[in-house]
Order: structure tokens, then C-alpha cells, then sequence
């Protein structure tokens, strides 16, 4: 029976090189094998050379007489267009033809994102009026998105003669996303919405947490009054609360890194880390906004829900991985869209000066602004302690060193106006990172006594 | 429309391309070894050696057009030697095995998954045609011994059947874009 769970069916669409019926090499060479064999057996007169020929001429006979044209249903089948890195993704392409098809050749081209587990030519029989299966199997390799770049549909008769070429594209990509690092804990706000959420304020409100208690004032509502506490003092005392609220984060993620090549390290880091943080602060009814920084910027306005996080992750996913988004081609960001009251945490290489100047404009926007550095392995220093060096190591060291150099005036020109930079090397996970950022904000808090830090 | 088939023993015979190149070769290798053996003649081995050097082409560069003129080779060698119609009936066997395979090793090119469905499909029309090819072959060189028949029917009958086959052939080539709607 055919899997149910194949639910989605992208629409095939025929390409040029497309080619209905031709003749192959077989049936030329059958059909003067034939002529000649005859010939020859007229003209020598040896009825023997008919032996010969003669299985030459009853393949091209038995074409004449068996032949029929057709065009097979190519359908292809997967289960979903959403797929995790690293899992196997089962293409079923389902041929069903109105005449017998002896010899059905079938082949799948994947893009990068996809490597192939199985062969990705199959050989086999589709019979009349029934539907014949071929299963590719593919390992979702990388995150991003990943096309099925082409299905040859090619089939050939009976006898070998004639054969039909249908070249298919499919019209859908597979987005191939990151698997879940789910946070115990996400950033702890400074400012918040009037809306109740997850997070429980510093301020004096409506909500369930204990925050004090003290003498009754004019304006107190009857209903906060501690009647246990008022009876021993003699007088009214009320009970104060810390409000659950709601905040506003806005992630800035910079997809941009040139010296990335296979577009993996910060790359894949940052998006990560994105999405956990999202994840994390929907799950508290918090707005989250995306912010997209690089060739192809894009901005996604704060919104809530689940649905919102699977947009932000289509976004990450379709503009993070691809060659374009590895070509700076800088366009101004929308930083008079992001609300003034949202919290603003960047995940950047700080490897591109007008992600640095934009990231300073925000927090001159009035913005609480940290960033997550993410940090490649070569990014360390690996200096070599011979003397004599090669002139082109010797011209590479001095770029790294000036690219270094440059990230580190970066960082500290941040730092100058009170945004918080948490480097992020390769062998930490997300939540140690974001821990890290919340305990400094934290400890940054502390020391100003809960008061916003000018920029 | 009826259940999907099953296609779970693609794997089983995963890779047999250069097996099919090898045997396109040796085929007729041994045939050409049997004439060189057993037809007197200067001309025997030489064209034997050619023959031999364009299946070897064939097999190598996958050129289609190299065994069809190694097989007319062979098959002229044998046309001037005094092969008998058993002799003639195996090569001819042999031939068209090399030719099916030559096809075959064609389409097992880059490892393909291939069902064993097609195998046995394709094994039982190649006999078929060649079982059906010996008894017409042999009923013609039956007819054609007998004794007034030969001189008259044989002939028109092989030249009737050969220009219908080319003549039909090339109109259902014609015809075959242009007359199908579901083509177009």
C-alpha cells in the first residue's frame, strides 16, 4: 500500500531538454543488420545467412508489431518539506503507465543540501495500469535549503528500440533546518510590555510572586490587603507583588561571514543560537522580532506564537545558507522599526564594520543592546614559533593579525557605549553562551542598581 | 489504481555494468576465436582482429555504432566462409547477445539500483527473440532447399519483408511526434 504519511506532492514541472521518442542505437543497428543480411542473403544465395540475421530482424519486427507509445504519470512523493539536519529523507517517485513499460530508468540530482544515501539511478519494470515506486533516499547533509535539481524519467521498450526522455524539476525545496537546542533559561528583561507574560517583573503589580508588604496608602486596592498581618499590627497592611510581564526581544542576526567559506561556522552558530533564544522567549509570551543583517537583509516585525518561531525559522533558513548571503551587499536596516521598548541581542562575527556601526545606532536608539560573538577555531591565534616563514604566511598572518585587530577595536568601541559582547567559541553550547549573557546583564544591573545604562 | 509494486529488491543487483561491458567483449571474442579455428583463409584472422578491436572500442568508449560494424565484420567473415546454418543460427545468437548486452551495460552505467523484475524481463525477451528467430530461420532455410521454391520465393519474400520493415520503421518514426496528442 502506498505510505500514507507521504503527504506532500510537488508539482513536477517538465524541462526543455524533454524528449518523447527516439529511436536508440539498438534499433539502427538492428534495422541495418537486418537490410543487410538480407541483402547479402539474396545476393550470395545462401539461405543460411538468414540464421544470422535473424534475431535482428524479429527484435525490429516484433517493435513494429508490439510498440506502443505512451507517457508515463510521474508523481513524486515526501513526507514533509521541513526536515532536520541529519535526517534521512525518503523521495518516492510513483510511475504508473497505460501500456507496460520492460525498462524504466530513473535519476535524482540533489543540490548540496542533500547527500544520497542510495543509488540515485534506479532500473525497473512498470506494469500496464499499475504504479511502480522507486525510492531515493537522501540525508539532509546541510542546514538550509535543498533542491531536487532534476528526476530523468527514461524509458525504453521491450525490444530495446525506442526510447523517451522526461526531464522533471521539482517546483518545491526542502528546507533543511537545525535541530532544537532548547534553552532552560532565557535573558532576563530590564524593560517590559503592559501585557502579562512569563516574566516576572522588579516592578510593584498585579501577579503571583511576593514582592513586599507595607502600610496601606490612599489608591491601595481592599483586595491586597494582608488581613493576617494587618490584625497583629493593628493597622492595614497590604501585600505587594511583582507583575508577570511580557517583553519585547528583537535578535539581529548577522548571516554575514566572509572568511567562512563552506558557510557553516559563525554561520550555522548564530542561526542556532537565534532560534533558541526565540524559541525560549515565545514560550514566555514574549514578542520576538527577527533582524537579518547581510546581502539579503530582512526584517520580521515582533509578533507571538508558535507559528511566528517557524516563520523566523524559515527566514534564518532560507537566507542563511544560501551563496548570496555570504556576498556583503549592505543595505540600512530598519532601526527606527524596532520598539523602543524591546531588548536587542545580536549574534555577530563583528567582523564587518557596518554591522558594528549598526549595532551602536541601535543602542543610541535607546535599546538595551548585547552581543554574541561567535567565534571560529581559526579565529584563535596559531602563530608559528619558527623563525623563517614563508612571504605568503607571512602576508596571511599579517591579515589575520589586522583582521584581529579589527574585530578587537570593534568590540571594544561597543563596550565604550555599554553594550555587552559575550565571545562564543566553538566548543560551548547555545545555553552556556546565553547563561553567560544573563548573568552579566545581571551583574551589570546590580551595580547600577536597576537602573538603564545610558549609551 | 491498483497498489504500488514492491521494489525492495533493487539493491540485489547493484553494479553489474562493467560485468555486461566484460561479457560484450568476450562473446564474440570466443566467436571470433571459433572462426579464426575453424575457417581456412588469410582474410579470417584479420578481419577477426578488427572486428575484435571495434568490440573492444565498443565496449571501452561505449560507442553503439562500433559494435554494429563489428558485428556486419563478423558477420561478412562468416558470410564468405562455409559456415554452416547451425554455425550461422549461434552466431547470429551470439551476435545479437553481444549487441543486447553492449545496449544493457549502456544503461548500468553510474552504479544504478536494478530490479530484478527488469532482468528477468529483459533475459526472457532476448531467448524470445532468438528462439523466434532460429524457427523462422529455419522454416525460410527449410523452403528455400526444397526445389523449384527457392529461386522465386525466397528471394521476393526476404525483400518484401525487408522493405517492410524499413518502410514501416521509418513511418512510425515519422509519424510518432506528430500523431500522438499527449506527445505534443
Amino acid at each position: 500500500m502506498a505510505d500514507t504519511n507521504l503527504s506532500l506532492t510537488p508539482r513536477l514541472i517538465q524541462s526543455g531538454t524533454t524528449r518523447p521518442r527516439q529511436r536508440t542505437p539498438l534499433a539502427n543497428g538492428c534495422l541495418w543488420l537486418s537490410v543487410a543480411g538480407l541483402a547479402a542473403t539474396m545476393l550470395i544465395g545462401r539461405p543460411e545467412l538468414l540464421a544470422l540475421t535473424a534475431p535482428f530482424l524479429v527484435a525490429t519486427l516484433a517493435t513494429l508489431l508490439v510498440h506502443r507509445a505512451s507517457r508515463p504519470d510521474v508523481v513524486l512523493r515526501f513526507e514533509s518539506r521541513r526536515v532536520i539536519e541529519g535526517d534521512r529523507v525518503d523521495l518516492h517517485v510513483e510511475i504508473t503507465s497505460d501500456v507496460d513499460l520492460p525498462r524504466v530508468e530513473v535519476e535524482v540530482e540533489f543540490s548540496d543540501g542533500l547527500t544520497a544515501l542510495s543509488a540515485t539511478r534506479m532500473i525497473g519494470s512498470v506494469s500496464k495500469e499499475r504504479t511502480a515506486v522507486f525510492v531515493f533516499a537522501a540525508e539532509a547533509s546541510r542546514w538550509g535549503m535543498a533542491d531536487i535539481t532534476s528526476i530523468r524519467v527514461h524509458t525504453v521498450d521491450r525490444f530495446g528500440m525506442f526510447s523517451s526522455r522526461w526531464d522533471f524539476r521539482c517546483s518545491e525545496s526542502l528546507q533543511v533546518v537545525l535541530p532544537d537546542h532548547r534553552l532552560r533559561r532565557g535573558l532576563t528583561p530590564d524593560r517590559y510590555r503592559r501585557i502579562v507574560g512569563g516574566h516576572v517583573s522588579t516592578d510593584r503589580g498585579e501577579g503571583l510572586e511576593l514582592a513586599d508588604i507595607r502600610p496601606f496608602q490612599p489608591g491601595d486596592a481592599a483586595k491586597n490587603i494582608n488581613w493576617r498581618i494587618s490584625n497583629r499590627r493593628g493597622e492595614p497592611w497590604v501585600t505587594l507583588r511583582h507583575p508577570d510581564q511580557s517583553a519585547t526581544l528583537v535578535v539581529v542576526v548577522d548571516l554575514d561571514d566572509d572568511q567562512d567559506l563552506d558557510g557553516t561556522g559563525t554561520r550555522r552558530r548564530a542561526t542556532s543560537g537565534a532560534l533558541a533564544l526565540a524559541r525560549n522567549h515565545l514560550a514566555l509570551q514574549d514578542r520576538v522580532g527577527l533582524l537579518i543583517v547581510g546581502r539579503n537583509r530582512r526584517w520580521i516585525p515582533p509578533e507571538l506564537g508558535t507559528s511566528h518561531l517557524y516563520r523566523l525559522g524559515d527566514a534564518l533558513v532560507t537566507v542563511g545558507n544560501t551563496p548570496g548571503a555570504s556576498m556583503r551587499s549592505y543595505q540600512p536596516a530598519p532601526a527606527g522599526a524596532i520598539p523602543s521598548n524591546a531588548i536587542i541581542v545580536a549574534f555577530s562575527p563583528l567582523t564587518d564594520p557596518l554591522v558594528v556601526g549598526l549595532l551602536a545606532r541601535l543602542r543610541r536608539h535607546g535599546n538595551p543592546v548585547s552581543v554574541i560573538q561567535p567565534r571560529r577555531a581559526a579565529d584563535r591565534p596559531r602563530y608559528p614559533t619558527r623563525r623563517w616563514i614563508r612571504r605568503e604566511d607571512h602576508e596571511r598572518l599579517t591579515a589575520r593579525r589586522l583582521a584581529e585587530l579589527e574585530v578587537a577595536v570593534a568590540v571594544e568601541r561597543l563596550q565604550d557605549r555599554s553594550i555587552t559582547v559575550i565571545p562564543w567559541s566553538e566548543d560551548l553550547p547555545a545555553e552556556a553562551v546565553i547563561d553567560t549573557l544573563r548573568r552579566t546583564q545581571e551583574s551589570v544591573r546590580r551595580t547600577t542598581g536597576g537602573r538603564p545604562v545610558s549609551a | 489504481m491498483s497498489a504500488p509494486s514492491n521494489n525492495t529488491d533493487l539493491r540485489a543487483l547493484q553494479g553489474p555494468g562493467p560485468i555486461c561491458a566484460a561479457l560484450s567483449v568476450l562473446l564474440p571474442a570466443g566467436l571470433l576465436a571459433f572462426m579464426i579455428a575453424t575457417f581456412d583463409g588469410q582474410a579470417v584472422p584479420l578481419v577477426a582482429a578488427l572486428a575484435f578491436i571495434l568490440f573492444l572500442q565498443a565496449a571501452l568508449a561505449a560507442r553503439s555504432d562500433a559494435v554494429s560494424i563489428a558485428i556486419a565484420f563478423t558477420g561478412f567473415t562468416l558470410g564468405l566462409s562455409d559456415a554452416s546454418f547451425l554455425t550461422m543460427a549461434i552466431a547470429g545468437a551470439t551476435l545479437f547477445l553481444t549487441f543486447v548486452l553492449h545496449d544493457l551495460s549502456l544503461s548500468l552505467r553510474r552504479q544504478p539500483a536494478v530490479s530484478t523484475e527488469f532482468v528477468r524481463g529483459l533475459a526472457s525477451t532476448t531467448a524470445g527473440v532468438i528462439i523466434v528467430g532460429w524457427i523462422l530461420a529455419g522454416a525460410a532455410f527449410v523452403i528455400a532447399n526444397l526445389t523449384v521454391w527457392p529461386a522465386l520465393v525466397v528471394p521476393v519474400a526476404i525483400v518484401a519483408v525487408g522493405l517492410f520493415v524499413f518502410i514501416g520503421l521509418q513511418q512510425l518514426i515519422d509519424n510518432s511526434e506528430s500523431s500522438d496528442p499527449k506527445m505534443n
